[in-house]
């Protein structure tokens, strides 16, 4: 009875080994060989200085976003949590809709903001406080502003439902002895929001890690990350094995950080639970 | 109509915990049994594996002199009511009934027919086109018991079915599995941790104990006379003397099994003299209800001894007297 | 306690209004009559919005979108539920092993799956290129397919599913007939997510598609590259609107939450 149950799970194992690891094997593979010796590739790619700035600039602008997001984001959470029902499921709404709205819109909408003849520049041009458009759009900064409102919204929601689980009980006994607001918060509500804290940084540093579509909208073609880098080696320049060497480093990394970030997460909520 | 025959059941988890070891009982025809003991003693694990929830690892059960080892859990048609009621909360009362009833070679009125009866002795025929979520507890449990006797079942088997109820409908309810039973004089296991709710309703009782049954017996006979020193405990004898001391003494005492300890129940102890004597102080009295309960300080240790009058206080040197009749002797495990 | 209060009001209101304000500038900009996309609009037009119809890559990818991300949502369900049911419910060896691989596809960067897939499918295997979408499409559903089911299973009593074995129903019927009614809101939550993410799809569908192959997002982002005229802004409403219409359907049958 048991055993045939089990069978169940290898139609999907299955699946999943053929369609998904055997073609990253595949890719993989070609990368590790050399005239010399297996490494070769990676040498060569980590010894050019532009991709060297290609992998500096994507992990940077994953960690800006992560901390933008996150200062945004706990104060925002606070505020919702403490809505009353009516208003909490607005702002919920608010909230939730750009989640669930193509990347391409949201990252399009900073096109008509940033651009030469965005509503920043038309404004500022307008009130005479410039007299010349200034470049914001295909910077390093649009990069970060367009990945700071595409996951705002999602570090948000893993802050709110931690602020759920919430003791604000905890947080009353700690002012009525008498701590002071700040100190409250610092000492008694962050290290309960620890988990959601994290569980919100894993999502956005990975997401703005491996995310493509804003960086090629807002990045241009000056501001390269490891994602259009991939992109332009196999799309745009043929060079399957130089991009299959950029697609590994982008899945190491991104495995990686996944990997100590939820080993991080566990043990929080061990000692949390403690 | 069924009896039941478990020889030699044994059941172990893969991390080698042994849940049942080597246990046979047989169950009469018509008859209800209670399996009953303390969580985690394998009574669950042996209703599931009469049910067929859970494969049989090694042992026999057989129903009606057939092995149903290879009967898988739907082709039995044994009728089991949940500690969670388990109701299909998709279901009306109604479909719940029927539900089973669908599967049978029955026709539309047939299927109709039996439900409206079972509806009808179950006292639930007013709510049979409610969901299961707006029905009361109680009324949850009487249609999971419905549900289960729809299909005609030749073995009930009922989990622990009172424990999520408060205590007036506890009563209530397990008056009204009696009754249903003795109705339909349908071969019942009835498991549960309560001793009183199975005193009150069970043919035979099988107390169990570490996957092992400790004693299987009339609830008079457990009560009276348990076997082992688990037993005891388990329905309330708080006081052990050792056998050697009393022979000591010279101590009658009720002779029926050989073993090194005896038992009397709190309040069998009685204060003044008589044929089995001690003497000791009292260290503390408490008034609880309907009795009055003493902590007696003596010199094999200190002895609760329950009495309906206010017979002392706190810090007297009283004398105890254990009836011989009430002294049980306990069998070595 | 007054303080931080006001504080955290403050920026959470300037946060809503951050999300908001972008993408009502975009609704705005789409009914400007201007060939450039600007900012206050110049008079007022529903022209952009034919435009959007008469653009064959919007309408083939809006068409190839639905399909693909409707048949890839059903196929991460039809593989993932039972799989997800098992793990639930028996006693498994590797127990863990077997969730990280269901979950593996959410693992790899998206963009790294579709190259994968491309070079695997398309070029060694000669598959056609809708099979390989769909197959991208699928790897991209199932995380969200087992996660959610993982959930329902988590919250339904498994007794219930035993009663009904107990009454007569084998374990086939007993899913069929008691499970899956049970956990229906897990299910249409795990399609609806599925769904969206499939629709919303670019980094896999970039290496996938092809002449005949349009994707919608794909298709405006290469719109896109060549033109910046309010056509864009038409389209993006257009996708708004669906968003919309999702939300709705899904907090009138689950309640929004459950997509969260």
């Amino acid at each position: 009875m048991k055993r045939s149950t089990v069978l169940l799970l290898y139609p999907g194992l299955l699946l999943i080994l053929v369609l998904l690891i055997l073609p990253i094997l595949q890719m993989f593979l070609p990368t590790f060989t050399g005239d010399q010796f297996f490494l070769e590739k990676y040498f060569n790619f980590f010894r050019s200085s532009g991709n060297m700035q290609v992998i500096a600039r994507t992990l940077i602008i994953a960690v800006v976003t992560t901390l933008i997001t996150l200062s945004l984001g706990l104060p925002t959470a606070y505020w919702i949590s403490r809505l009353g029902d009516r208003w909490k499921k607005v702002v919920s709404i608010i909230v939730l809709f750009p989640i669930l709205t193509n990347a391409v819109v949201r990252n399009f909408a900073w096109i008509t903001i940033l651009g030469k003849n965005g509503v920043i520049n038309n404004f500022l041009m307008q009130v005479h406080i410039i007299d010349k458009p200034m470049t914001l759009l295909y910077t390093n900064f649009s990069i970060v502003v367009g990945s700071v409102y595409l996951f705002l919204p999602i570090m948000i929601t893993s802050l709110v439902s931690s602020f759920g689980q919430l003791n604000f009980e905890v947080e009353e006994a700690a002012s009525v002895i008498g701590a002071r607001p700040m100190i409250v918060f610092f000492k008694v509500i962050l290290p309960q929001l620890s988990v959601g804290m994290l569980t919100g940084s894993i999502l956005v540093f990975v997401g703005s890690l491996t995310a493509y579509t804003t960086p090629q909208l807002l990045g241009g073609n000056k501001n390269m990350v490891l994602a259009t880098l991939l992109q332009q080696q196999s799309i745009t320049l043929g060079d399957w094995t130089s991009a299959s060497v950029v697609a590994v480093v982008l899945t190491v990394i991104a495995v990686l950080v996944m990997t100590i970030m939820n080993y991080g997460t566990k043990l929080l909520d061990r000692r949390n639970a403690k | 109509m069924a009896n039941i025959e478990i020889s030699d059941l044994s059941m172990s988890y893969q991390k080698g915990k042994q849940i049942l070891d080597g246990l046979s009982l047989d169950i009469k025809d018509g008859e209800l049994l209670s399996i009953l003991g303390p969580s985690g003693c394998g009574k669950t694990t042996m209703l599931r594996l009469i049910s067929g929830l859970i494969p049989i690892q090694k042992g026999t059960i057989k129903v009606s002199g057939k092995d149903i080892s290879k009967v898988p859990v739907y082709k039995r048609n044994f009728g089991m009511v949940f500690q969670s009621y388990a109701l299909f909360p998709h279901m009306t009362i109604f479909q719940n009934i029927t539900f089973g009833l669908k599967r049978r070679k029955l026709d539309k009125k047939e299927i109709e027919q039996k439900a409206l009866d079972i509806l009808d002795i179950t006292g639930l025929s007013n709510l049979k086109d409610r969901m299961p979520s707006e029905l009361s507890g109680g009324q949850q449990q009487r249609v999971s018991l419905a549900r289960a006797l729809a299909i005609n079942p030749s073995v009930l088997l009922l989990d622990e079915p009172l424990s999520n109820l408060d205590a007036k409908l506890r009563i209530e309810m397990r008056e009204e599995i009696h009754r249903l039973q003795q109705k339909l004089k349908m071969t019942t296991i009835f498991v549960t941790h309560d001793q009183e709710e199975c005193f009150a309703i069970s043919d035979r009782v099988a107390l169990m104990n570490q996957g092992q049954i400790e004693q299987l017996d009339t609830p008079q006979n457990i009560y009276k006379n348990p076997r082992t020193e688990f037993v005891a405990r388990f329905i309330g004898y708080e006081n052990f003397i050792s056998k050697e001391w009393a022979e000591s003494k010279q101590w009658q005492y009720h002779k029926d099994i050989e073993g090194k300890l005896l038992t009397i129940r709190p309040e069998n102890i009685e204060i003044g003299s008589g044929e089995n004597m001690l003497s000791g102080k009292v260290i503390s009295k408490n008034f609880l209800g309907n009795y009055y309960q003493y902590l007696v300080e003596t010199e094999i240790g200190v002895l609760k001894v329950n009495t309906t009058e206010d017979q002392s206080s706190t810090n007297a040197e009283i004398t105890l007297n254990f009836p011989e009749q009430s002294l049980i002797e306990l069998e070595d495990k | 306690m007054r303080t931080k209060i006001k504080f955290s009001s403050v920026v959470g209101f300037l946060v809503l209004v951050i999300l908001v304000v972008p993408l009502l500038i975009v609704i705005i900009t789409s009914f400007g009559e201007e060939s450039a996309i600007s900012f206050p609009i110049k008079g007022f037009t529903f022209d952009w919005y034919a435009n959007v119809f008469q653009q064959p890559d919007f309408v083939e990818g809006l068409k190839m979108s639905s399909i693909v991300a409707i048949v890839a949502s059903f196929l991460a369900l039809v593989v993932g539920t039972p799989m997800v049911y098992v793990l639930t419910r028996f006693d498994i060896h590797h127990k863990d092993w077997f969730q990280t691989i269901f979950l593996s596809p959410a693992l790899i960067p998206e963009i790294v799956i579709g190259f994968a897939l491309y070079q695997a499918l398309v070029i060694s295997l000669q598959l056609p290129l809708f099979i390989s979408l769909l197959v991208g499409h699928f790897l991209l559903c199932l995380p969200y397919v087992v996660r959610l089911i993982t959930a329902g299973m988590m919250e339904f009593d498994e007794s219930i599913e035993e009663a009904a074995w107990m009454v007569g129903y084998n374990k086939l019927s007993a899913f069929f007939k008691v499970v899956i009614p049970n956990i229906k809101q897990s299910v249409v939550a795990a399609f609806i997510l599925s769904f969206i993410t499939s629709f919303n799809n670019i980094p896999i569908s970039l290496f996938l598609n092809g002449p005949d192959l349009n994707m919608l997002p794909t298709s405006i982002l290469n719109y896109l590259e060549n033109n910046y005229d309010p056509t864009v802004s038409a389209v993006s409403v257009i996708l708004m609107i669906i968003t919309a219409s999702i939300m709705i359907i899904a907090e009138k049958y689950l309640g929004l939450n459950k997509l969260t």
